[in-house]
């Protein structure tokens, strides 16, 4: 066993530039922005070996290594998913992406080229000077990747006009065991890389114009009707409990109540009304949802429903701060829960009480991850055929392992306590 | 026992690494050399999950003390102070990297980090003496760069004091360190007796205002110093200032040549984050008739010059590869002059140019404004 160990060690050291054996190194790439609770900490590994790879033939070398020694590959962006997708739950090698942070333009065809560990804000602003835009963007665009957000899949800004990330990736090329290729997204996008690692992707863009943001003061009917008849790329509804804590932590001047926020490219925006100044203090705002751990430690539960049951929904939830981000058909939640010193058990219990209420209105958990696995074949409509796929591609299942596809003893554990609450 | 504000404000991260903007990782690129991951360090260390080795220390001590962090995260943690309490931490449990060891040493002999003999530090001043005032309360303290490394930083200033007609005293061999490399990594000790000595001789001169060509000297005696005093129950009633703030207010009566340059701005981080003063420097070039051009980075956003914090003296080529790509910024201006307002930073800034084919005159703005005076 050491022997194979020390085996390992030598040809890492042999093949990679950037990699680092170190105990707390590897211990600092196995978090994500998820707090376990103890109980579920106990299962959880740590990275064996770091790797950097630098060209996506270094990604297949990867591969080939991990093959050899049965060893997990766990891919890494910005690690600001809390769904447990880049925790090396069995250990193994992770594989931090961002070194891959190549670009390039194809301005005929308004496509990005990107490597996955490009940052979504840096390209945004390369993109922007030659009068160029991303389409959509995760609210943590300043440091959440291409490839990471690729893998995790989900809404973001531009999403009420653009849809979700998947519909705004025309093509991934993948590293598996049998090679570098390009391939079509749908096999990808939010499979958190357990049915190939993404090295690469072409993005649709738009024509770069300025955001025009306005705010308005009402309640989630309202905001409703008045998103679905509006041109805006982006809609977030805050309600008043989520105002509340804003004013508190950011001393913005606004007023007290529910606010709808709605952008818009300035060439398409048809609407007159709307507060521009709080308009623009939001928008300014969206990257930051977090200001909140100033005041308290919080978790964030996002559970995502049809736009038609979110009142329903809302109603049930009315005492705790929330926004909503709209896309065409959907709601994505995103429910503060204030948390007394460290998270527990309960904790959790509190997070799987909110999810199993969405699911009485048709919603569903944002993300499957490590956490969710056991309730992927109910996220994923064709869950079925993914599974086939994986089994195809990643024999030895050492892609990610315990994502998206149940393993070992934390989805059940999990899924115990869904049971248990009610 | 470690600060429980330092435990406390570490658990706040959020973990958004949006501090990514951290000099250090964006030149290294690892995890512990982030802010994020050196918050998970500590919060390891603290929870006992990880023990102390060589690496982790080295790790923890990559840092400017730029601020960037602090500027950008979105749980307002104040980071700066975060790591030199933990600096602090580490050193009182004998943790000290070997080359802040030395300038330890050198200091205690020379009372400068640089070890040069404390009787030189004002020979840059030797034919300069018939300009100051002894009955001045104002005090020009040059620090121990200017005294040392970039003598015409300080030779530049006293002429310009003299040419606008401010009288002002210098403390000659009796002006010590001002402790800014020791407080920066966690030498508190030290910092305190630096202060100690300063501020004898500074009550002994009858001194109530103090100028002084640093970032770093100003930032530790505008800041540090009321801090210290404080705590040793002393009275700190100096006006602290650094030289652009005196530009600033007397630029209007400086009769300028007519110049044809452009330049641009480097923000030295004490001068910039931790002090706020962004525009000053910029309406003082701006007066000069000098067009600016900023970086991609400024003001707030400023990208750290590499040297501080005691990087550039433990972890040089660090601070090198740091220093080049502020210099690759400047260069994109393609600017005639790279002004700063801080001795530490046009050394260090000067020697990353060393490098590059393309050239830029990296100057201090008062050496600027000598060199542009209506003669
Ligand atoms: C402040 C903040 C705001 C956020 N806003 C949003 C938002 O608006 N919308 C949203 O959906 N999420 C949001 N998130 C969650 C998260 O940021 C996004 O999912 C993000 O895009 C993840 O990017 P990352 O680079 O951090 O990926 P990581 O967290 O590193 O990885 C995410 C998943 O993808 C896998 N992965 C990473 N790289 C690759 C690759 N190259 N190939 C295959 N799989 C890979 C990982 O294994 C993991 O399972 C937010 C988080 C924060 C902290
Ligand atoms: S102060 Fe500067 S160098 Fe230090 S951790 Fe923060 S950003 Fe990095
Ligand atoms: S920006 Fe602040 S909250 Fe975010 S990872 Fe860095 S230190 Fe933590």
């Amino acid at each position: 066993m050491e022997q194979l160990k020390n085996q390992f060690q030598l040809e890492v050291s042999k093949k990679f530039r950037r990699f680092d054996f170190h105990p707390v190194q590897r211990k600092l790439y196995s978090y994500d922005l998820s707090e376990p609770p103890k109980l579920l900490k106990r299962f959880l590994g740590i990275a064996d070996v770091v790797i950097q790879p630098e060209s996506k033939e270094e990604v297949y070398e990867i591969l080939k290594i991990a093959k050899k020694y049965r060893m997990p590959v766990i891919p890494r962006g910005s690690a600001t998913s809390a769904y447990g997708g880049v925790l090396p739950y069995k250990g193994g090698i992770v594989v931090d992406f961002t070194r891959l942070n190549d670009f390039e333009v194809d301005e005929d065809k308004k496509l990005l080229i990107s490597g996955a560990g490009v940052v979504w804000w840096d390209v945004q602003k390369e993109l922007v000077k030659r009068g160029l835009s991303l389409r959509v963007y995760p609210t943590s665009a300043p440091s959440s990747t291409v490839g990471g957000w690729i893998g995790q899949g989900g809404y973001g800004v531009g999403s009420l006009k653009y849809g979700s990330i998947a519909e705004n990736v025309e093509w991934v090329e993948v590293v598996d065991f049998n090679g570098i290729g390009v391939k079509e997204p749908s096999k990808f996008v939010g499979l958190e890389g357990t049915t190939g690692l993404i090295v690469s992707a072409a993005i649709k863009l738009k024509d770069y114009d300025d955001d025009r943001a306005l705010a308005f003061n009402v309640n989630i009917e309202d905001s409703i009707k008045l998103m679905s008849k509006s041109k805006a790329h982006t809609a977030f509804f805050y309600n008043d409990k989520y105002v509340e804590l804003l004013k508190e932590t950011r001393s913005l001047k606004i007023d007290d109540g529910n606010i709808l926020l709605l952008t818009f490219e300035s060439v398409s925006n048809t609407v007159s009304d709307g507060d521009e100044e709080v308009g623009e203090l939001l928008w300014q705002d969206r990257f930051y949802p977090f200001r909140m751990r100033k005041i308290s430690n919080l978790i964030c539960v996002e559970v995502v429903l049809p736009i038609q049951k979110l009142i329903d929904f809302s109603k049930k939830i009315e005492k705790l701060p929330f926004i909503v981000m709209f896309s065409k058909t959907d709601a994505l939640i995103l429910i503060l829960l204030t948390v007394q010193g460290e998270v527990k058990y309960s904790t959790w219990l509190q997070t799987m009480k909110l999810i199993k209420i969405a699911e009485k209105y048709n919603g569903k958990v944002y993300s499957p991850g490590l956490w969710f696995s056991y309730k992927s074949d109910k996220l994923l409509s064709n869950f079925e055929v993914l599974r086939s796929y994986k089994r195809e591609v990643d024999e030895y299942n050492l892609l990610n392992p315990g994502k998206i596809f149940p393993f070992g003893p934390i989805h059940r554990l999990i899924k115990l306590a869904d049971l248990v609450v009610r | 026992m470690m600060d429980v504000e330092v435990i406390e404000n570490s658990n706040k991260c959020a973990r958004c690494n949006y501090c990514r903007v951290c000099p250090i990782y964006t030149v290294e690129g690892w995890e512990s050399a982030s802010p994020r991951g050196k918050l998970y360090t500590i919060k390891s260390l603290v929870n006992g999950e990880i023990d102390v080795d060589a690496r982790v220390v080295k790790e923890l001590f990559k840092c400017t003390t730029c601020g960037s962090c602090e500027v950008i995260c979105q749980v307002e943690i104040p980071l700066i102070n975060l790591w030199e309490n933990f600096r602090a931490h580490l050193n009182s449990k004998g943790y000290i990297l070997p080359v802040h060891k030395k300038l330890r040493e050198k200091t205690f002999r020379e009372w400068n980090p640089y070890g040069e003999s404390r009787e030189k530090r004002a020979d840059w001043f030797k034919d300069l003496k018939n300009l100051t005032s002894t009955n001045s309360d104002l005090l020009y303290f040059a620090g121990c760069t200017a005294s040392y490394r970039t003598l015409s930083i300080a030779r530049d200033t006293v002429e310009l004091f003299n040419k606008t007609g401010l009288d002002f005293n210098y403390a000659g061999v009796d002006e010590y360190c001002c402790g800014s490399p020791f407080l920066r990594t966690g030498q508190r000790d030290l910092a305190q007796k630096l202060f100690l000595k300063n501020y004898k001789k500074w009550k002994e001169m009858g001194i109530r205002r103090i100028v002084t060509s640093c970032a770093g000297c100003y930032r530790t005696i505008a800041k540090d110093y009321p801090k210290i005093a404080e705590k040793l129950d002393y009275d700190f009633d100096f006006e602290v200032l650094h030289t652009v703030q005196i530009l600033d207010e007397i630029v209007d009566e400086i009769d300028f040549e007519d110049v044809d340059v452009k330049a641009t701005y480097h923000d030295p981080c004490h001068l910039g984050r931790h002090m706020g003063v962004y525009e000053e420097p910029r309406r003082v070039i701006e007066k000069m008739g000098i067009e600016l051009i900023e970086m991609e980075k400024n003001r707030e956003n400023a990208f750290c010059c590499g040297a501080g914090g005691g990087v550039k003296s433990q972890f040089k080529e660090l601070a090198l590869a740091i220093g080049e790509l502020r210099v690759k910024e400047a260069l994109n201006t393609n600017a005639d002059y790279l002004i700063s307002c801080c001795p530490f930073c046009k050394l260090h800034i000067s020697q990353s140019l060393n490098n590059f084919d393309k050239n830029i005159n990296v100057l201090d703005i008062v050496e600027v404004v000598i060199r542009t005076l209506n003669k």
